[in-house]
């Protein structure tokens, strides 16, 4: 079974993912990218419903990454999707004996809510403001026009007048860059206004330390 | 003047505690669970984040070990002596609440 969902904090989340597990199903994988989650059906004979709990976690060395992953499965909790590079880390528990959270105070979940509100915040700044200069550096090419004129994120003198093979030659060869230009702003645009909500949203669920 | 880092939290003096000896961190957890009687359990995430911020702090420090996967810990000088700090303190207010008969 795939789901899709966007979530604006870890522990929304969180708590969606037990509540699939919870009607019969476990988690299998996740694409963060495309915010695909793929469950399995818990076998009939299993009584064991286990938790998935969610770990932020800044880039850490190859080495220190594998102690972090084999520190989590010592402690029965054996990682679905995660990576060195930082980001949201899933774990499920792998037997029922295990421990039933991966936090055992509230100042370590607050610590990895904030982690997770500061990469957001870092990023969503980054984003937008690749959005904006890229905004920039074509209104210096072609004006500031904020209307919405496709034709005018063509660069080439006098394309539009242009015809039959001579127009369509200049067409194909100045759309990539075009799409480089245009798309990978608007991109940048929604990458960055997610991470904004996201920091914003995480914002209020935890007192600054 | 009390050192800043005073008064340590629960889990950071059980760590600290267990540290004395070299151990990683899942064996560390096991441990601080034996000798608090099942009282104090830490979890796995709350385990790494109090070791990296040991580290950072120089109190414990990592010491070579046979095993590939795990990083093995120890208390530092410094480690040793907020411990003695923190001791000293509990044991102070331990003899002052016997003197209100607790």
């Amino acid at each position: 079974m795939r789901k899709y969902k966007i979530f604006w904090s870890l522990a929304t989340e969180e708590r969606w993912l037990n509540q699939v597990q919870a009607a019969g199903f476990y988690l299998t994988a996740v694409n963060r990218l495309l915010h695909q989650y793929t469950f399995r059906q818990l076998s009939h004979s299993t009584s064991f419903q286990p938790k998935v709990c969610l770990d932020f976690q800044k880039p850490l060395s190859w080495r220190r990454y594998q102690d972090y992953c084999q520190l989590f499965a010592d402690s029965g909790w054996q990682l679905i999707q995660g990576s060195r590079f930082g980001g949201i880390q899933y774990f499920q528990q792998s037997y029922q004996a295990a421990d039933q959270e991966i936090f055992s105070d509230e100042q370590s979940r607050q610590a990895n809510w904030r982690r997770d509100h500061e990469y957001a915040r870092r990023y969503s700044i980054i984003f937008l403001s690749e959005a904006i200069l890229f905004r920039v550096t074509h209104a210096s090419a072609t004006g500031l026009d904020l209307t919405f004129d496709f034709r005018q994120w063509y660069l080439t003198p006098g394309i539009w007048h242009l015809q039959g093979f001579s127009f369509w030659k200049a067409f194909l060869i100045e759309t990539p860059f075009v799409a480089f230009r245009n798309l990978s702003m608007y991109l940048f645009l929604i990458i960055g206004l997610y991470y904004l909500a996201r920091s914003l949203y995480n914002g209020g669920k935890f007192a600054k330390s | 003047m009390r050192d800043e880092h005073l008064p340590l939290t629960e889990t950071t003096f059980y760590i600290l505690l267990v540290l004395n000896q070299p151990l990683h961190g899942y064996a560390a957890m096991q441990k601080i669970r034996q000798l608090s009687h099942e009282q104090v359990k830490i979890a796995a995430g709350t385990m790494y984040g109090a070791i990296e911020k040991l580290l950072k702090l120089r109190w414990i420090q990592e010491v070579p070990s046979a095993d590939q996967r795990r990083r093995v810990y120890q208390l530092t000088d410094s480690g040793r002596i907020i411990l003695k700090l923190e001791t000293d303190r509990l044991r102070e207010l331990s003899r002052l609440a016997a003197d209100f008969n607790y």
